[in-house]
């Protein structure tokens, strides 16, 4: 190891043996030792910190949060350990090709040559919708804008799909059905403002970890400011809770339309708000008046609530009474409301009581989504990077839209499919018929994530399937799938752009080369479309920045107007709130306000204006109440559901890297509520059966007080104990989301 | 007392009462020493060597709860315990194979730094350079519901 | 390499022999004597040695006991290829 690495560690050891007997210690100069500290964005989830890579050497070294982003400088610990994930030995480093059943390193030329041959051969015999694209929130904004189009315009295929529709297309579904328009009108700095946080199927402890500080921040400097936390299990997240909420799952609706009832029968809405700015639509999307949903919450009283989730009437009402009432409201919320069968209705139901209250637009006011992953905003929903949207908020079956995306694109009229694409698991079960056969997959690891996932590996597995992987981990389980695997530069190896929850765009600056032959994936796309006869007009680019500066122009004429946001500027500043509509508008803190949100006339006659509705007014949507698609009963008597721990990111190709991590938390388990591990007598650490109707596993049991009575929680990033296989791929009809956090689950002892 | 110049029987008897105390303590302290040595070894390497137990080493905060009940305790109810800013974060791996360079007191520069760098300059532009963060701020029990962290206050003033 | 930062509890009237005895020693750099009896020491040795060097300290006469504030092998990890 290098002489000057060595000195620094010898100062380091004998600084902490000084320190345990507290003798002075003097600080060397430059002893932070790194030649530069480069600003970027942590690579995990969408609190989307700003960091800043400490670089000696040509080698990351340490990270450390940036102070000039939203989180002032801190990092939650799965942030703080990336350095050793970048020089993993799992690297891809060479192109990769499938021969004789072993992926084999081959250059860059027939990598490329090869796959863009079968897909020119799939195109040629069955046509554009044969192929399909699936890419990632955790792909860069560029690289997803760039594939999106290459699909879409280059090769007329609109099936382009990506893994936030797992995650988030339910709230973008209710983001779009309540105010016309997706992404959140407030920021974080609402939790700075709230009075009352009503946080539901979020466990933020874990899976936004500084948004979490924030809010227990806030709760720190004022005694009066109440948290609620709705979650069956009693996470991390309750530690800070006035009050904790737990529910028989699936009933979150009925939850939900009870807090609207009590709040109108004490008369705590807001009329002079409703009355002016919303519109109440039945579920048939016919328009009815105030008094229709009055009528509609009669099947929702407290009472009725509490006989379907088990929740006390005076506990929902004490819920409804202290969101009506606190003088600033923000909701949370995250996987628990997304992933359910009726996800974008339970969105719904959240922005109802915003509107009906009017807590909305003012700071501290706010329904709030949790995006889970780094750049599902900012990569997959804004570039329109789904099977049924064009960027910027442009739907494919809209004729005006796609003719000026024609238009932006230079593309001849009539070029883009009308017809839009098929979504995730549609598209899953449509390899497993043999109807898509070629696919390109970007930075995500299907063979682990999908829900059912027995029958997606089946897919996958096809002999007649082409699978090409762009994807830097060799023992992602989506590899053992792949027929050739293409090495990218990783994270902070280039650059490019995240966007996070709170609609704020930072830019990840490139610190080190990337290793062995791996190239950027802007760079690899490029090529790839060439060669498999794509208009070289329409990929006519040779970095990430100039994707970005079309991407910006494309998205000028929108709502989402982020013209302001120059490469420049980008890497002078830390992060900037869309829209910003030229180099001098600081970003938008509020959308939908007059003088907050620069796409309203400063002399427009009403406060609000929710322009993404034809009238500017949103919706309070009559949603009734569903439960799960698959509820407990005799046969399978207990609910399992699946998430996050805070030491491991997704499936694990990542934080498994990390010595810390990896002793922290090696395995999965099954965590089991005390009150059932004694009835069938199991104890901490014995083995566990769990069995669904598709398939069964073996985990040790993690017996506590977090779970409620009949409900287990299996954490997801084990790739020796894939808990997907034992979930459903049951969606919700509107979002086409998967309900992973509901099937039923028969546990037994070994 | 008879006196007499004689040095005969005296020194036997001095001679004799010494050997024994001698031998006395010869054996207690070869008793305690093989006491020390030898007893509750199952405790002793649990506090002493952390490498002859690898399958515990992940979990920290479970085995110092027995270890180090006061130090464990301080944490879970402070910000860090209550923000999951886990043991290894700040003290790496006891097996020195992690990413993090174990230490049983961190360096501040490697370590505090990486989340607290901006409170750092901001200390060291009014104060100047101080030796050791936790002269003066608690690392393992500041506590979130203690009024006085509403706003920090140092376990001496600071000049 | 592994690095490990030491203290050496030594008998009073010994820290100053002993120092010298270490700094002598393959792979140790000693920084001083604090409080007349703790001499503070890092010690270099390849990762599997470690705990043999440490040993042959601890056997020292006049030695008390050693304290391990800080170990690292992180070298030894790039070397796998990391």
């Amino acid at each position: 190891m290098a002489v000057s690495r060595r000195e620094f560690l010898k100062a380091s050891a004998a600084a902490t043996a000084l320190m345990a007997i507290g003798a002075p210690v003097v600080k060397a100069a430059g002893s932070d030792g790194m030649d530069r500290w480069v600003k970027g964005v942590c690579r995990f989830c969408g609190t989307g910190c700003g960091v800043l890579v400490g670089v000696r050497g040509g080698k990351a070294v340490m990270v450390k949060g940036d102070p000039n982003n939203h989180n002032a400088g801190f990092l939650c610990l799965k942030g703080a350990l990336m350095p050793p994930i970048i020089y993993a030995k799992e690297r891809v480093t060479k192109p990769l090709i499938r021969k004789n059943g072993k992926l084999t390193p081959v250059s860059w030329d027939e990598a490329l040559d090869y796959t863009a041959g079968k897909f020119k051969a799939v195109l040629k015999s069955d046509g554009p919708n044969a192929v399909a694209f699936y890419g990632s929130g955790q792909a860069l904004t560029e690289e997803t804008y760039l594939a999106s189009k290459i699909f879409k315009a280059g090769l007329r295929c609109n099936n382009v799909e990506g893994n936030p529709r797992l995650c988030m297309a339910s709230a973008v579904g209710g983001y779009v059905t309540t105010f016309g328009k997706d992404e959140p009108m407030g920021s974080y700095e609402d939790i700075d403002a709230a009075t009352c946080f009503f946080i539901i199927g979020s466990n933020t402890s874990e899976c936004h970890p500084i948004l979490f500080k924030r809010i227990a921040s806030r709760k720190q400097s004022d005694k009066n400011v109440k948290i609620i936390v709705v979650d069956p299990r009693k996470t991390n997240t309750a530690r800070i809770a006035d009050l904790h909420v737990s529910f028989k799952p699936g009933t979150d609706l009925a939850i939900l339309n009870a807090m609207a009832y009590h709040i109108i029968q004490e008369e705590l809405d807001n009329p002079r708000f409703h009355g002016r700015y919303v519109n109440f639509m039945n579920n048939k999307k016919e328009k009815v008046s105030f008094e229709d949903y009055q009528k509609f919450l009669a099947d929702y009283t407290p009472e009725k609530a509490e006989a379907l989730s088990g929740v006390p009437a005076a506990t929902i009402r004490k819920m409804a009474q202290w969101f009506a009432e606190s003088s600033a409201t923000m909701s949370l919320w995250c996987m628990g409301i997304n992933q359910r069968i009726r996800g974008v209705w339970a969105n719904n139901l959240i922005h109802n009581l915003h509107l009906l209250t009017g807590k909305i637009g003012k700071p501290g006011s706010t329904p709030f989504s949790l995006t889970g992953q780094p750049n599902a905003c900012g990569g997959v929903r804004d570039t329109g990077g789904l099977s049924h949207l064009l960027p910027a908020g442009r739907l494919i079956k809209k004729a005006e839209h796609r003719a000026e995306m024609e238009k932006l694109w230079g593309l001849a009229p009539g070029t883009i499919n009308p017809k839009p694409g098929l979504h995730t698991v549609a598209l899953y079960n449509a390899l497993g018929q043999g109807k898509v056969k070629a696919l390109l997959m970007l930075c995500t690891n299907p063979a682990h994530s999908l829900p059912n996932v027995n029958k997606h590996q089946a897919a996958l597995a096809r002999k007649d399937t082409f699978v090409c992987v762009i994807e830097a981990f060799r023992d992602a389980e989506t590899l053992k799938f792949a027929d050739v695997v293409l090495p990218p530069a990783f994270w902070c190896e280039r650059e490019g752009v995240y966007g996070c929850s709170e609609r704020r765009y930072s830019l990840i600056s490139k610190a080190i080369d990337p290793p062995g032959q791996a190239r950027p994936s802007v760079n690899i796309l490029v090529d790839l479309a060439k060669r498999m006869g794509v208009d070289p007009k329409l990929v006519n680019f040779k970095n990430s920045a100039e994707v970005w500066d079309e991407w910006r122009a494309v998205a000028r004429p929108t709502p989402y107007n982020f013209w302001g946001m120059t490469r420049e500027r980008m890497r002078k500043e830390s992060g900037i709130r869309w829209p910003c509509p030229d180099e001098k508008h600081p970003g938008t803190n509020i959308r939908y306000v007059r003088g907050e949100d620069p796409n309203i006339p400063k002399d427009h006659p009403r406060k609000y204006h929710f322009y993404g509705k034809p009238d500017g007014r949103a919706v309070i949507w009559l949603r009734p109440y569903k439960g799960a698609a698959e509820e407990p009963d005799a046969q399978y008597p207990f609910v399992l559901t699946t998430g996050r721990v805070i030491d491991h990111w997704h499936t694990g190709t990542m934080t498994m890297k990390v010595p810390e991590l990896r002793k922290s938390f090696p395995k999965a388990y099954v965590e089991l509520a005390a009150a059932d591990a004694k009835k069938m007598g199991i104890n901490n650490g014995d083995n566990v059966k769990l069995e669904t109707r598709r398939d069964k596993m073996v985990f040790q049991a993690r017996v506590s007080d977090v779970c409620r009575p009949g409900l287990v929680f299996v954490p997801f990033f084990d790739v020796h104990l894939l808990i997907n296989k034992l979930t459903l791929d049951a969606f919700d009809p509107g979002s086409k989301q998967p309900e992973y956090k509901i099937c039923a689950v028969r546990v037994s002892k070994v | 007392m008879t006196a007499t110049g004689d040095n005969g029987p005296k020194p036997k008897k001095w001679t004799k009462r010494i050997l024994w105390i001698l031998a006395v303590l010869v054996l207690a302290v070869g008793v305690a020493v093989l006491y020390i040595n030898l007893a509750f070894p199952k405790v002793r390497c649990q506090a002493v060597d952390h490498l002859k137990s690898p399958d515990q080493l992940g979990d920290c905060f479970q085995c110092h709860l027995k270890a180090t009940p006061k130090v464990a305790q301080d944490w879970y109810e402070s910000k860090h315990g209550v923000m999951l800013v886990k043991c290894f974060v700040c003290h790496g791996q006891p097996d020195g194979k992690g990413s993090v360079p174990y230490a049983v007191s961190p360096d501040v520069n490697t370590t505090c730094r990486k989340c607290h760098d901006p409170s750092i300059k901001k200390m060291e532009y009014k104060y100047g350079l101080k030796p050791v963060c936790t002269d003066c701020h608690p690392f393992h029990n500041n506590s979130l519901h203690h009024k006085a962290y509403v706003k920090p206050v140092a376990k001496k003033t600071v000049q | 390499m592994a690095i490990a930062g030491l203290l050496v509890h030594s008998l009073v009237e010994e820290a100053e022999a002993l120092q010298e005895r270490i700094s002598a020693m393959a792979g140790m750099t000693t920084y001083g004597i604090h409080e007349g009896q703790y001499i503070v020491v890092v010690a270099e040795a390849p990762g599997d040695q470690m705990e043999a060097a440490v040993d042959q300290l601890d056997r020292l006469p006049g030695v008390l006991t050693i304290y391990t504030t800080y170990l690292t092998i992180e070298d030894e990890l790039e070397a796998d290829g990391a």
